[in-house]
């Protein structure tokens, strides 16, 4: 049968539509366009964001990597080499330790040697700028200015010498003249000095040894799950010593992809559900108009074309609009964001948001699908309805209720029976169509969830919460003098004097000195034979039976340290410990805590057990502590690390034990957390000392900046993304519910004119809109919350506490009340001034 | 002698159509007795349904006034006007105007939740078996005929004990035979309970149960007559 060309008409008959329906269309087109932006904006913000952390890993890992092994051995290197999974590999060898320089006499900077990879593909995406060459020569060093600072160099430049004490490989301390072939500035280990190769080979150094090598792997792949790594890195054979790390980026690569998977998934929902109810609305509220067509003789397949002419007019306008503006924000606004806070362009490291091809037409197949989808079940309605129904047709919004069962209406009845009638009535609304309140809930609870979500990663991943020191101290200020191995060389920096000065300073809330002296742990067959036994095996590379004589006869030869803390230190340690410390045994000086030097004995094989210590110098003195605990921080090391175990006790306890002890390192804090002007002052205070460069500190307040300018303008962005996609889900609501009291005009009509008043109707449609808060909030409340913690945890590499922020909670809560309740009033007022309560009667009801 | 219950004065209703000015209303006087059955008739677009209107407090007058139990409706605020159509006037539409959510029970008490008042449960009582409703409580409007509906817009009608009930078309949507009974059912309730009734109708043979046959034509009243005085 051949069709009649009907085309004409129906492209008439589409654009008169379109010109009567304006405002009607116009909410369609406003819809269409802003998914169509939201989902162009989430896609181009969430590539520019993904860039953006992978930067930040770039930056804060120092060169663009998946693992580094520590360590590593011929077989173990051919393995990795022919692995076609396997992009890059570089290697780095730890080639000696720079002590001292003419200027500073307590450096404390490692001679790296890079080979070719890691210096021109690894570490090159994290350097800003490099100048002069690497070096080749024995004695030629590359290096940063703040290095140069760091070493008292400052001023020299490439082509300068300068003479250098370093510590070899076999322990030696050598003085060279090192002449700088290269400056360079960038992420990294910036106090590193960079060496040849022939450096590295004279060294004494060999990177097979843990202590030396580095090997930097870059996989040709985006993720590798938990099994996946846990095999490769079985595969590798490693040595008890040697030990594989996976960065950030790969190790959570694939929770990270799932997390954005998720987070687009949610927005294309979102934006789904915006389209679909608005088409719903929109079209079934013309139904009838869809009837009188087919009364005068318009067939169903005509119906659908005019339909589909009409939604495709709009709906690309809609796209092409939403595109348009999408690109505006995204290509001129976002650069310019990315520029003020301080990103540069076109170096290492920039971000510039790119022309995604993809994106637009993964953004225009969504949203033309949506469109499609959302109108398919209005056209149906249109379509199936019969011309006579068709007249007498009223929107009602969800549901029907000539379909429910007595039974129901029974129940639902009894039910009806509590509260005030305002109050069921509103009730009533909600349960009408259970589903459809479900989908506003949830779409609200999703865009809620994103947000709810998002703020929790941006706040706990902020550069405020992960930047902490020990005990959450502002500074920490040690005494290198003392990490010297010539006792000679030792001073006592931190003395009662500097100590009440930095007291005195009115900034500083409190001062946390840690004491130390020299000990040594004298042979016996339990304690101190397990200890040696496991150091060995772990850390050396010569069997401890080699040695077990000499350590027998000689313990001085093995020395260590005693750490004292004070009172207010305790409750701290006791956090660390992974036992319980019986706290007057422990200031008493009956016991102390081991430090575990990353040993593989456990609590069980310690706790109880007796460490006797003596006194460096004067082996006659000896205590005896019992080991309550060991502990994994760091802080506690002491200024030197020995082989047998360092011991931390109380301060008293040092102190009435060893004769020459020291202040060796003090935590400060602030009476207000990173405050400037108190770090300056106590700054001043060290440099006012004629060993200034003896003293070396970790400031919170540098590391947050350093975090926060590695962080670049993520933090925005992401907040970005969370304020879309709660908006999606508030816009959703606000279209639901005007277009449902719109569609509830001619029943709000009645009730208005058998006597509800207002003010009646206003506490009916607010309650409506507390009823759908409370749903939403509910659900962000449970589910929300579960997955963001499903999703933090996945994320959470730097292993911050889990913490819903109070602030964006509250925020949002109140923000969620304040739409749900305004929206209907408004939708209700705007109602009124439509028309009297007889123009509204007969509006709907066309009588 | 009965009192006046409603009274109209010089009552107008312009509307602008475009460039023309249809008059709805153009200076209606008419009053009702207490307890009377008046039936106004007049063709589609006469002005029938917004003098109903104008009485009921749904739409305000653009001159003239409109009196009802004494009280002179224009000097009420909206608060007021919903106030005084859910305790003086009951309402009963061509298209039954339920609300689809409540069940018939709810729906016939809702004016008085509305008020705030308890529900008298024996009058309600009493009201539902002579519509002939006990039996359908429970059921939603949906599930109920045309004829069965309009019963239950009378319900609610004078659920409330107003002192009038304003009929628009009750009939309209019904065959003739449900039309005759919810007519029957609306006079002996009205009857029973005292109200006044205005009915507004284009079918004469409806208009004849009335007590008195008001016409209106191009928004004036034509002809009112006590034709059927005393029926």
């Amino acid at each position: 049968m051949l069709a009649n060309n009907n085309r004409g008409i129906i492209r008439r008959m589409a654009k008169s539509a379109l010109k009567n329906n304006r405002g009607r269309n116009l909410i369609v087109f406003l819809a269409i366009l802003l998914s169509a932006f939201m989902l162009f904006s989430i896609f181009t913000v969430g590539i520019t964001y993904f860039k953006m952390n992978r930067i930040q890993n770039i930056r804060l890992n120092g060169g663009e990597y998946d693992a580094v092994m520590y360590g590593i051995t011929e077989e173990q290197r051919e393995k990795c080499e022919s692995d076609s999974e396997i992009k890059t590999t570089g290697t780095v060898a730890v080639s000696g330790y720079i002590e001292s320089t003419g200027n500073d006499s307590t450096v404390d900077a490692s001679c790296i040697w890079a080979d070719e990879t890691y210096w021109n593909e690894i570490m090159a995406p994290a350097r800003d700028w490099v100048k002069g060459k690497y070096p080749s020569a024995e004695n030629e060093v590359m290096m940063t200015e703040e290095g140069l600072q760091a070493a008292g160099l400052e001023g020299l430049g490439i082509g300068d010498t300068f003479t250098a004490g370093y510590r070899d490989g076999e322990g030696s301390l050598i003085t060279k003249e090192f002449t700088i072939s290269g400056l360079w500035d960038g992420y990294g280990v910036k106090s590193a000095l960079y060496v040849s190769e022939a450096f590295y080979e004279a060294s004494g150094y060999d990177i097979s040894e843990v202590r030396c090598g580095r090997y930097y792997l870059d996989f040709d792949r985006w993720i590798m799950t938990a099994d996946e790594q846990n095999a490769f890195t079985e595969s590798l054979n490693l040595g008890k010593q040697q030990a594989l790390y996976f960065t950030g980026n790969m190790g959570y690569s694939l929770p990270v992809f799932l997390g954005l998977g998720g987070l687009i998934f949610v927005t294309c929902l979102c934006a789904y559900l915006l389209i679909y109810n608005i088409m719903y609305l929109s079209v079934a509220g013309n139904v009838r108009y869809y009837g009188l067509l087919q009364t005068v003789g318009m067939t169903g397949t005509q119906i659908r074309a005019l339909l589909g002419r009409q939604m495709t007019l709009v709906g690309g306008a809609g796209i092409t609009a939403g595109i348009l503006l999408g690109s505006a924000v995204s290509f001129v606004l976002l650069p310019s964001v990315i520029r003020a806070l301080g990103i540069r362009t076109g170096t290492a490291g920039a971000v510039e948001v790119t022309f995604q091809p993809a994106v637009i037409l993964l953004t225009v197949l969504f949203v033309a699908f949506t469109v499609y989808v959302g109108s398919r079940k209005p056209v149906k309605l249109a379509v199936s309805v019969s011309p006579v129904e068709a007249a007498g047709y009223r929107p009602v919004y969800g549901g029907n209720p000539g379909g429910r069962t007595k039974a129901k209406a029974a129940k639902r009845h009894r039910r009806g029976r509590r509260g005030s009638v305002v109050f069921r009535m509103a009730l009533d609304q909600i349960r009408k169509d259970k589903k459809k309140s479900a989908v506003i809930m949830v779409s609200m609870a999703a865009g809620l969830s994103v947000f709810l979500c998002m703020s929790t990663i941006l706040e706990s991943q902020a550069a405020r919460t992960i930047v902490t020191n020990h005990m959450n101290t502002d500074l920490v200020i040690s005494n290198d003098t003392l990490k010297k191995e010539d006792p000679a060389e030792h001073k006592d920096l931190i003395t009662e004097d500097f100590l009440s000065e930095l007291t005195g300073i009115s900034g500083v809330e409190t001062v946390y000195p840690m004491i130390y002296g020299q000990i040594t742990v004298p042979w016996e067959p339990d304690f101190a034979e397990m200890w040696m036994k496991e150091f060995y095996a772990m850390w050396m590379d010569i069997p401890y039976e080699n040695e077990r004589e000499e350590y027998q006869q000689y313990p001085e030869n093995f020395g260590s340290v005693i750490v004292g803390i004070s009172r207010e230190e305790l409750p701290y340690l006791q956090e660390v410990t992974d036992m319980e410390i019986d706290t007057d045994a422990f200031l008493s000086g009956e016991t102390c805590v081991i430090y575990r030097n990353g040993l593989d004995l456990t609590s069980e094989d310690v706790v109880g057990k007796n460490v006797t210590c003596a006194e460096y110098g004067h082996s006659e003195n000896q205590r005896t502590f019992q080991i309550a605990g060991m502990t994994n921080e760091g802080y506690y090391i002491g200024p030197v690390l020995g082989f047998p175990p360092t011991v931390i006790v109380c301060a008293t306890a040092v102190e009435e034990f060893v004769s020459d002890y020291s202040v060796f390192q003090a935590g400060v804090k602030y009476t207000r957390e990173y405050d400037e002007e108190t770090e300056n002052e106590i700054l001043s205070l060290i440099q006012s000392s004629p060993d200034a460069r003896d003293f070396s500190w970790e400031s919170k307040l540098e590391s947050l900046r350093e975090v926060e300018r590695a962080q670049g303008s993520m933090p925005q962005i992401g907040a970005g993304i969370a304020l879309i996609l709660a908006l999606i889900g508030i816009l959703n609501y606000v279209n639901t519910v005007t277009g449902n009291i719109q569609s509830r005009q001619m029943e709000l009509a009645v009730l208005e004119s058998i006597g509800m008043t207002d003010r009646q109707r206003n506490r009916m449609l607010v309650t409506e809109g507390m009823i759908f808060a409370a749903g939403s909030l509910f659900i962000t409340g449970t589910v929300g919350v579960a997955v963001t913690y499903a999703v933090y945890q996945s994320m959470n590499y730097m292993l911050v506490p889990f913490e819903v922020p109070a602030g964006p909670v509250v925020g949002m809560t109140v923000f969620i009340i304040a739409v749900c309740a305004a929206v209907p009033l408004l939708a209700g007022a705007k109602m009124i001034r439509k028309g009297s309560v007889v123009e509204r009667i007969r509006g709907m009801s066309g009588a | 002698m009965k009192n006046q219950i409603v009274k109209t004065e010089g009552l107008k209703k312009y509307y602008r159509l475009g460039e023309n000015t249809v008059k709805a209303l153009d200076g209606v006087d008419f009053t009702v007795k207490e307890r009377e059955f008046v039936a106004i008739i007049g063709r589609s677009g006469s002005g029938k349904s917004t003098l109903l209107h104008m009485i009921g407090g749904l739409d305000t007058p653009t001159a003239g006034e409109v009196y009802v139990d004494g009280r002179k409706l224009s000097g009420m605020n909206r608060e007021q006007l919903a106030v005084f159509r859910r305790r003086k006037v009951g309402f009963i539409f061509q298209n039954y105007n339920l609300v689809p959510d409540l069940n018939v029970y709810d729906n016939v008490v809702l004016p008085v939740e509305l008020d705030g008042k308890r529900v008298d449960r024996k009058y309600v009582g009493e009201i539902l078996e002579l519509l002939q409703l006990e039996t359908k409580l429970e059921a939603l409007p949906g599930m109920l005929s045309g004829g069965q509906q309009q019963r239950v817009a009378i319900a609610r009608a004078v659920a409330a004990k107003p002192g009038i009930i304003l009929a628009d078309e009750p009939t309209g949507n019904l065959d003739t035979a449900s039309g005759h009974d919810v007519m029957g059912l609306l006079k002996v309730a009205a009857k029973q309970f005292q109200q006044t009734v205005i009915l507004i109708t284009h079918d004469r043979d409806i208009a004849q149960m009335a007590d008195r046959i008001v016409h209106i034509e191009d928004g004036r009243i034509v002809k009112a007559g006590d034709f059927h005085a005393g029926k």
